[in-house]
């Protein structure tokens, strides 16, 4: 790589990078499409970045927008790590390191599966659902509360997780991931955001799904109310049934529309005959 | 009028796909709160849209893939039931309805958008970042208002006569089967949820939660959170430190994960 002895002196500033991760966080969905995916986005904060590190070569700085125009997806807040690396190897690279094109491909692309379980598991499986647990209940009484305290919690944890991912990336080069994935981090990380989300929603199976028993029946003139009867055993059973058979029919491979369809005909039936309600 | 106008607004902001708007807007307790100021009825909008909310509790959009259209349910779903004066239950049946239908939408957005890296392919080509930025911020603006703003106009403006009509044709055991209705989707959010947090070795926190709830009646979720994260404080400190160690076990985790779940958009 003799030819980029010139650069050597070329580098990033702070302010490129807290640029490019706002580029990165601004822009990274707005086209987001099914050829693609976020490669639109990636290109878009990568582009100001390679033309600072290639001023005088424009074939440069076009190899690499076509480099970065490739499929990627990921989840955007801790798959954001990915980023960091990436703009730290075309650093190293224009200043001279023999770092060829494939690495910098096969890393993105190699990456992003990972990062985004990682980021799915905690960000949409179990960050969110924890706030929008905790929300919901001030929401349900109509409280302004539920909407603020959600939208601080969410922005704040967005903007966070990927300004810290990017610049945690950027810092540690590849062993970034290796310290992401095998510090053990991850895993206490899950587990304690699992049982305090299963420990919620929980709670939630007797808070919001409302339905019970309104069966009433007469025997031998006295009046048997299926829902007392029910409560004497374990209150609230319908609800849990109801999530439970649920559940098992997603984990099974149903089609979350079906099992949709499958409640739907359920509660109108059973609703239209007065057995629930 | 103008309230629909600005319903059509906040479906367009709502769908900007940018981290402002998803946290902003399009989360049911968002879009709720804001429609409820559109038509002056805040306190009704938040309740409407946490009912919603709830039914979508395990919503999230793995690969570009939706199970049902967040956006439009919310939105729309409160809009409805806001100005044609039905129960937050009817309300929920209604939402989820319309989100089955604006997952269309959805697949609209992400089919022609299709078009657009195709464009951007050209200006990686020529070296042109500014076009190139212009093409990722532009154009699927366009098609969002195509998608999304216009709908919802039509929906804000027209829809509520038409479902209150169709209410008041329906008897009386039809209103109760769909009261139930209402009463019954919230499960199908949290099952979703289920799905992903339910590790199989700590169901058994999510039977506690289920337990103290319904023999105690207890359902203030703030605590329950914080009686949630202790327990999950004291379960890591007891478990071994073996974990942290090795790499094999922690490694495999994310890689199951992954298979499971492989590339995601936003949550």
């Amino acid at each position: 790589m003799m030819e980029n002895t010139e650069n050597s002196t070329v580098g990033l500033s702070k302010l490129d990078l807290e640029l490019a991760i706002l580029r990165w966080w601004f822009f990274s969905h707005m086209a987001y499409n099914y050829q693609r995916m976020q490669a639109g986005g990636f290109a878009v904060m990568m582009g100001p970045l390679l033309k600072k590190l290639y001023p005088h070569q424009p074939e440069k700085v076009v190899a690499g927008l076509k480099r970065h125009m490739m499929f990627f997806n990921t989840e955007p807040r801790w798959g954001s790590v990915i980023h960091g690396i990436i703009i730290a190897l075309e650093e190293q690279r224009a200043k001279g390191k023999d770092i060829d094109d494939a690495t910098i491909v096969d890393l993105k692309s190699s990456l992003m599966g990972p990062l985004a379980g990682i980021g799915d598991t905690i960000s949409g499986g179990l960050y969110k659902p924890c706030v929008l647990g905790i929300c919901l209940g001030w929401a349900a009484t109509g409280s302004i509360m539920g909407p603020l305290v959600f939208a601080v919690c969410m922005l704040g944890y967005d903007l966070l997780v990927t300004h810290l991912a990017i610049r945690k990336g950027y810092t540690l080069g590849t062993s970034a991931v290796t310290s992401v994935l095998e510090g053990g981090l991850f895993k206490k990380l899950t587990t304690f955001f699992s049982i305090m989300g299963l420990f919620v929603l929980g709670i939630m199976v007797c808070k919001f799904i409302t339905i019970d028993f309104t069966w009433i029946s007469v025997l031998a003139g006295n009046k048997v109310v299926l829902k007392d009867l029910m409560d004497k055993i374990v209150p609230k059973t319908l609800p849990l049934l109801i999530t439970l058979v649920s559940w098992q029919a997603i984990m099974r491979g149903v089609k979350v529309v079906y099992v949709l369809l499958a409640l739907f005909a359920f509660a109108l039936v059973g609703g239209a005959l007065g057995i629930i309600g | 009028m103008i309230e629909a106008v600005l319903v059509a607004l906040l479906g367009w902001f709502q769908s900007s796909s940018m981290p402002l708007a998803w946290w902003l807007a399009r989360e049911p307790i968002m879009a709720g709160f804001w429609v409820g100021l559109i038509y002056g009825k805040p306190v009704e909008g938040i309740i409407i849209g946490a009912a919603i909310n709830v039914a979508f509790l395990g919503w999230n959009s793995t690969g570009g893939a939706n199970p049902s259209d967040l956006y439009s349910a919310g939105l729309l779903g409160t809009a409805i039931a806001i100005q044609g004066n039905v129960t937050t239950e009817q309300a929920v049946v209604i939402a989820i309805s319309l989100g089955v239908i604006g997952n269309y939408a959805w697949i609209l957005f992400m089919s022609l958008n299709s078009v657009i890296p195709s464009f951007q392919d050209k200006c990686a080509e020529r070296g042109d970042i500014k076009q190139l930025i212009f093409l990722q911020i532009v154009p699927s603006q366009l098609v969002v208002i195509l998608v999304r703003a216009i709908p919802a106009f039509l929906a804000a403006y027209y829809g509520p006569p038409i479902i209150e009509s169709l209410l008041a044709a329906i008897p009386v055991w039809g209103v109760a089967g769909f009261n139930a209705v209402g009463k019954v989707l919230p499960a199908l959010g949290i099952a979703m949820l289920l799905k992903y947090m339910g590790r199989k070795d700590l169901l058994v926190f999510f039977a506690v939660g289920f337990a103290v709830s319904a023999f105690t009646g207890m359902n203030n979720l703030l605590f329950a959170a914080i009686l949630g994260a202790a327990m999950g404080y004291v379960y890591i400190s007891l478990q071994p430190k073996e974990v942290t160690a090795g790499g094999a076990v922690p490694i495999q985790e994310p890689s199951k994960e992954a298979s499971l779940y492989e590339g995601e958009d936003e949550i």
